[in-house]
């Protein structure tokens, strides 16, 4: 599990621009949106490409590229006339949080079914989660969106695990503690 | 089958997935020739919050000159025969490149038919894209750009509807002999290179100074 603190506050100037783990790990960031490994190549060189002409150093040179990625993405995916727009339901604002994801187990094969069930924004969020280790909070300040918008997804998540995990696991879930 | 926490089976699903070395070497080779562009506009201001002032240019180049002189060093004495075989295939190569990017059609940054319009759309690359001379499609046919590379060189791709409702695909960069080898010079009298690649016909040459890089469907001869 990895956080920016190593990048953050690069300047292009202080070192190499990027490391080919920082590259890997924005690849991976990019097959989270994508699902497709060219698709997430070609959204990595896009964003590097973008980043590449400006002129200001960002904050966090990994936080503005996934930022990048993020935005091209959306751009692409609206273009393809896909609707993107987070459905919120009062009712999903209840006490969830990712810590209701933490108590899950799961096999492979399971999570290759749900993972086929999720959409772009979803798997971008369990990314964030599960291999930059961010926390519901963080997902949202990286993501610019309210935490409500966040907890709704992380809802719908669940939702679809219970839907594909086998009977005892979803029990386990069940009896899991959730976040107030 | 073994399950795990749902993080951890996560987490190795993405730890499996990496760059190829190839995809990683191109990468790497487009940030070394970084050349911020000189403009005050950053990409997307939105998602600067807290950035911090441009780093001194002077900074910024002279690490990249060291980076570039290392760089240099070590393909002179590992890979030099290697990059004279890799010169005699370039062409091929870029016109490989520009196929698969032909055949991706990417959303458009830019929709217009003003050359104009799409010059000043352009404006963060260290050249001013052009009508060509030669290549037959003109600004009534043209629907718009977006920003490209070739062989890890910024570039302007630019897309066109051909007479025959076929969309072509015209890349324009700043031609250095030493990146792309020595190509066609049609302003010396020079015949376009025509390659073909995944199907599609490449036509490349040089014009005032810029690399002009071609895409269609091999049918479209007699483009109008």
């Amino acid at each position: 599990m990895t956080k920016d603190h190593s990048s953050d506050g690069n300047t292009p100037g202080d070192q190499a621009l990027f490391s080919a783990d920082e590259l890997n790990r924005l690849y991976r960031y990019g097959l989270s949106l994508t699902g497709e490994r060219d698709r997430a190549y070609d959204l990595l060189q896009t964003a590097l490409e973008k980043y590449l002409r400006q002129t200001q150093a960002p904050a966090s040179t990994m936080r503005y590229v996934r930022k990048i990625m993020h935005n091209q993405f959306i751009d692409d995916y609206r273009q393809q006339r896909h609707s993107l727009t987070v459905e919120l339901d009062e009712q999903d604002l209840l006490d969830f949080d990712v810590r209701t994801l933490e108590q899950m187990v799961i096999d492979e094969q399971t999570l290759e079914q749900v993972w086929r069930l999720l959409d772009p924004l979803e798997r971008e969020l369990m990314y964030l989660w599960a291999v930059e280790g961010f926390t519901a909070q963080e997902i949202a300040t990286e993501l610019e969106q309210p935490r409500g918008s966040v907890l709704s997804r992380i809802h719908r998540i669940r939702k679809k695990l219970t839907i594909a995990m086998p009977l005892h696991d979803v029990r386990s879930m069940r009896g899991g503690k959730h976040e107030s | 089958m073994s399950r795990k926490p749902l993080r951890e089976c996560i987490a190795q699903r993405f730890e499996k997935e990496s760059l190829t070395p190839e995809q990683l070497a191109r990468l790497q080779k487009r940030l070394l020739r970084t050349d911020p562009v000189d403009t005050d506009v950053a990409t997307d201001p939105g998602i600067n919050a807290g950035a911090q002032p441009s780093a001194p240019a002077t900074r910024f180049v002279s690490k990249h000159y060291a980076m570039l002189i290392i760089a240099a060093a070590l393909f002179a004495v590992l890979a030099l025969p290697r990059i004279w075989n890799q010169d005699i295939n370039l062409p091929e190569s870029i016109a490989q490149e520009v196929a698969r990017n032909h055949l991706k059609m990417k959303p458009l940054e830019l929709k217009s038919s003003s050359m104009a319009e799409i010059a000043h759309f352009f404006a963060q690359l260290d050249f001013n894209p052009i009508n060509s001379q030669v290549f037959p499609l003109g600004e009534k046919r043209l629907l718009g750009g977006r920003y490209c590379s070739i062989q890890g060189i910024t570039a302007a791709q630019l897309r066109y509807l051909d007479a025959q409702g076929q969309l072509v695909t015209l890349y324009e960069t700043a031609y250095d002999p030493q990146a792309f080898s020595p190509l066609p010079l049609t302003d010396k009298g020079e015949k376009p290179l025509v390659l073909y690649a995944k199907g599609l016909k490449m036509t490349i040459w040089v014009e005032k100074d810029l690399l002009f890089v071609s895409a269609q469907a091999e049918h479209n001869e007699d483009l109008q």
